[in-house]
């Protein structure tokens, strides 16, 4: 059974990088990651396989993140994807940003959970609550969505490099 | 959701694909182009765009400026007192008085006059005469 120091040491990055992109703020984010990490080791840690750990840390971290916005705090403008990237790609980034921003709220956090956080897609559905089937539609409509709203940018950016190698852990 | 879309998301999401359907998926040219767009969308907004990342270790927090002087301002301060201190202890411990009984003030010494070597006389009227007026 994994205790509460190997589950903050495996997935707090992944659970900041979720809610920042959630809550808009890294000091925000920050502090409910702490947050986050402080119910696991009130908790007692779920005697489960990895996968399902890990869907248990992320939902703690939606929860509190869905409170956290709910509780009336206005969420601000999104971290910045590129910080220091050329103007093109700064230009892209904020322009994903909103586009994200306008999903729905399930979507959106299907979405984050896959791409910030790294979850498969049975850890996004037990995360989230749906099924498997419900993770795959909404993951294509929110990326459908994406692709119609940067149809324009992303057509500059077919013609760039990418990489590879999203999919480790 | 086509079957193209549903093949190329799970080959980039590294989820269990069947090879002959991807293989039809990239042979279209929307299956290609769709993969495009999420390799584009994840180095966009996926783990590798730079944010800030949560030391392992809190740091402390930062003092001001101006403050930074103080410790060492404190320090100083201390020493000083600390040296003064013991320089006055040092140079304040003197050998002991030698002993030369008790002292005996000037008023306690008696002191005889001298013999008179000669005696002038005055006389009055002789020698001097009063006069009236007090001035």
């Amino acid at each position: 059974m994994a205790d509460a120091d190997v589950l903050f040491a495996e997935h707090r990055q992944g659970v900041f990088r979720y809610l920042c992109r959630i809550v808009g703020q890294t000091e925000t984010a920050r502090d409910l990651t702490q947050e986050v990490f402080l119910r696991v080791s009130r908790t007692r840690v779920p005697d489960a396989d990895p996968a399902s750990l890990r869907a248990w840390v992320f939902r703690i971290a939606r929860n509190l993140a869905l409170n956290h916005l709910r509780d009336g705090h206005r969420r601000p403008h999104l971290v910045a994807a590129v910080d220091r990237a050329e103007p093109a790609v700064q230009e892209l980034a904020a322009a994903l940003n909103e586009a994200v921003a306008s999903l729905s709220e399930v979507d959106r956090d299907v979405f984050l959970l896959r791409e910030t956080a790294g979850l498969n897609y049975e850890e996004i559905a037990a995360t989230c609550g749906l099924t498997v089937e419900a993770v795959r539609a909404r993951l294509h409509r929110a990326r459908q969505q994406l692709r119609v709203a940067l149809e324009g940018p992303l057509l500059v950016h077919r013609r760039r490099p990418v990489s590879f190698g999203e999919g480790e852990r | 959701m086509s079957e193209i879309h549903d093949c190329v998301a799970a080959f980039v999401d590294g989820e269990p694909i069947d090879p002959e359907q991807l293989d039809r998926a990239l042979a279209d040219a929307e299956g290609r182009a769709y993969l495009i767009d999420l390799l584009v969308l994840r180095g966009l907004y996926g783990r590798r765009a730079p944010l800030t990342t949560i030391p392992d270790v809190p740091e402390p927090p930062a003092r001001p400026a101006r403050l930074r002087w103080v410790p060492a301002a404190a320090a100083v301060v201390v020493l000083s007192v600390l040296g003064g201190y013991v320089a006055g202890r040092q140079s304040g411990e003197r050998p002991p008085a030698p002993d030369v009984g008790p002292l005996r003030t000037q008023t306690e010494i008696t002191i005889t006059a001298p013999a008179p070597t000669q005696v002038i006389r005055l006389e009055p009227g002789v020698d001097w005469r009063e006069r009236g007026g007090g001035g």
